[in-house]
């Protein structure tokens, strides 16, 4: 048996909830609503589902987790939408979403499963996001707590920081492509910043919480979910939509280095790991993608992954952006348009191109990439084609 | 202000800080390979010894990444903003990171790559040590 890459997985089928940042309905009814409509949206019934897949972390780093109101996992799944043919299930601890996705194709390729419904949802209660209320500092947080590093936004800006310094840019270097990111959201009325463009004289000014993170740097806390349905290649044809068939798969983004914090350095040769591993297992390279959906949880993600994968050298994130001729990114807005839904926006996306019915289309997008995650706390990517 | 958040060592930490509370950084290494570590670990990553102890270090290094908080994000730190937080790189090793807030600093244009020397910052609760850095005279990157 060939594994991966040998077009037997697609994905057929994609949805995603209501999104609000702070919305009356428990995460639960979020996810109910973003599998039916990616059940839904390729024909299928809740009858046909026989795998599950999900990244089920709580979405922030402190608070409960309840099942179905602050995480959704495949309990919650399989018994709220009464799943009676389930015959396979799988948690993911790493690499959000497509590393969920990944496994669902792995147990579709394995004959494990026929069609898998694969999901992230992400829970925004009322309160300061974010911010962690100890009078101990325990683990390695010994070592960070104490000195006031105790919020992600302030961890996620030293591998930025660093990168800035090290290549000699700036936020004004961000600034026209979060901009026009945004504007890739703002006509979508599942977007939290419908209806809100952003300046590049807005992003400059906005209120800064860790240097050189601002407010616009970071993807708007939401409630809500994104799914997405994997079928195996022989039953794809005969659904409702034209499938995207998995051309390649990989889940990896581990550091091979023990660190106190996040380095860029030992980011850089994580990430570009997964991308000599990905090309590798299409068979395909940068080069042969029309469209590509690189994570966004950070801004900087987005020119750090155009790098790791190959689309341009290092340091050279920001100018591949910019330039006229390259690969049309995130072109749904991604989680900076549309708020914080860990990866989902970016599978999403990858599909939707490859059957024709994207917002902003790319005209005849025959391949697409979909990555989610970092270099740190695990990432996946997976590379899509409506060619067999 | 509610109180900072207090380390809580374990058997695999408390050497850090039993050295910190004499002035003394000292950073788990390899009694076997010679690699350091820090934050502490079971076992070597290097050649999987477990025959593990704190030594001394020389206190030098230079400023690897840094960030400022800029609003009051974390409980016990909110009278502090701008809040400066450093990584410092260790001369001996490369890749070896702590977490500072360089001491005596002003303002927030943080200067990566500058040398630093440790420094150690009386506790405010009465119990712990915490080694901090400050800039070398003449420190520019």
């Amino acid at each position: 048996m060939t594994l991966p890459g040998g077009r037997g997985a697609a994905i057929v089928g994609t949805g995603f909830s209501d999104v609000a940042r702070h919305s009356p309905s428990p995460l639960g009814a979020h996810v109910v609503q973003a599998c039916r409509r990616a059940v839904e949206d390729c024909g299928l019934t809740m009858d046909d589902i026989d795998g599950v897949a999900t990244y089920p972390n709580p979405s922030r780093p402190v608070g409960s987790a309840l099942d179905g109101i602050d995480v959704a996992g495949v309990n919650y799944v399989a018994t709220t939408l009464g799943l009676t043919n389930l015959g396979w299930a799988c948690s993911v601890t790493q690499g959000t979403v497509i590393a969920a996705l990944v496994e669902a194709v792995h147990a579709v390729l394995a004959g494990a499963a026929r069609h898998v419904l694969v999901w992230r949802g992400m829970s925004n209660p009322p309160g300061r996001y974010g911010r962690v209320e100890r009078a101990t500092a325990e683990g390695d947080h010994q070592f960070t707590y104490p000195y006031g590093l105790a919020h992600n936004v302030m961890v996620f800006a030293l591998p930025y920081a660093r990168y800035l310094w090290k290549y000699g840019r700036s936020r004004a270097d961000m600034a026209a492509f979060v901009s026009r990111n945004r504007d890739r959201a703002v006509d979508d009325p599942q977007s939290v910043f419908h209806g809100r463009p952003l300046s590049v004289d807005e992003y400059l000014r906005s209120r800064m919480i860790a240097t050189p993170l601002s407010l616009y740097d970071c993807d708007m806390p939401v409630t809500g979910c994104g799914a997405v349905v994997v079928s195996v290649a022989g039953r794809a044809r005969d659904l409702r939509h034209r499938p995207a068939y998995v051309a390649g798969q990989v889940s990896l983004g581990l550091p091979a280095h023990q660190s106190l914090v996040m380095q860029y350095e030992q980011l850089a040769e994580s990430g570009q790991r997964l991308g000599v591993r990905l090309w590798h297992n299409t068979g395909l390279g940068p080069g042969d993608v029309d469209q590509a959906n690189l994570y966004d949880g950070f801004s900087f993600y987005v020119p750090f992954w155009a790098e790791w994968l190959g689309f341009c050298k290092e340091g050279e994130g920001f100018d591949y952006l910019a330039a006229p001729n390259s690969v049309p990114v995130n072109t749904n807005g991604g989680a900076l348009g549309r708020g914080r839904l860990h990866g989902t926006p970016q599978l999403i996306e990858a599909v939707r191109q490859l059957q024709g019915r994207a917002l902003h289309q790319v005209d005849g997008a025959r391949v697409t990439v979909a990555q989610a995650g970092d270099p740190s706390h695990g990432a996946a990517a997976v590379v899509l084609t409506n060619e067999v | 202000v509610p109180d900072r958040p207090r380390p809580v060592p374990t058997d695999l930490t408390r050497g850090f800080w039993e050295a910190a509370a004499r002035r003394v950084l000292a950073i788990q290494r390899c009694r076997d390979c010679a690699q350091w570590f820090h934050p502490p670990v079971p076992v070597c990553c290097r050649c999987h010894s477990e025959d593990l102890d704190f030594d001394a270090v020389s206190g030098l290094g230079t400023i690897h990444s840094y960030t400022v908080m800029a609003e009051a994000l974390v409980p016990g730190f909110e009278t502090d903003v701008p809040l400066v937080v450093a990584v410092v790189e260790l001369h001996e090793q490369d890749g070896l990171v702590l977490v500072s807030n360089l001491i005596g600093f002003e303002g927030t244009d943080v200067p990566v790559g500058a040398h630093v020397e440790v420094a150690f910052e009386e506790p405010q609760d009465g119990e712990f040590m915490l080694p901090q850095f400050r800039l070398r005279d003449g420190a520019a990157a």
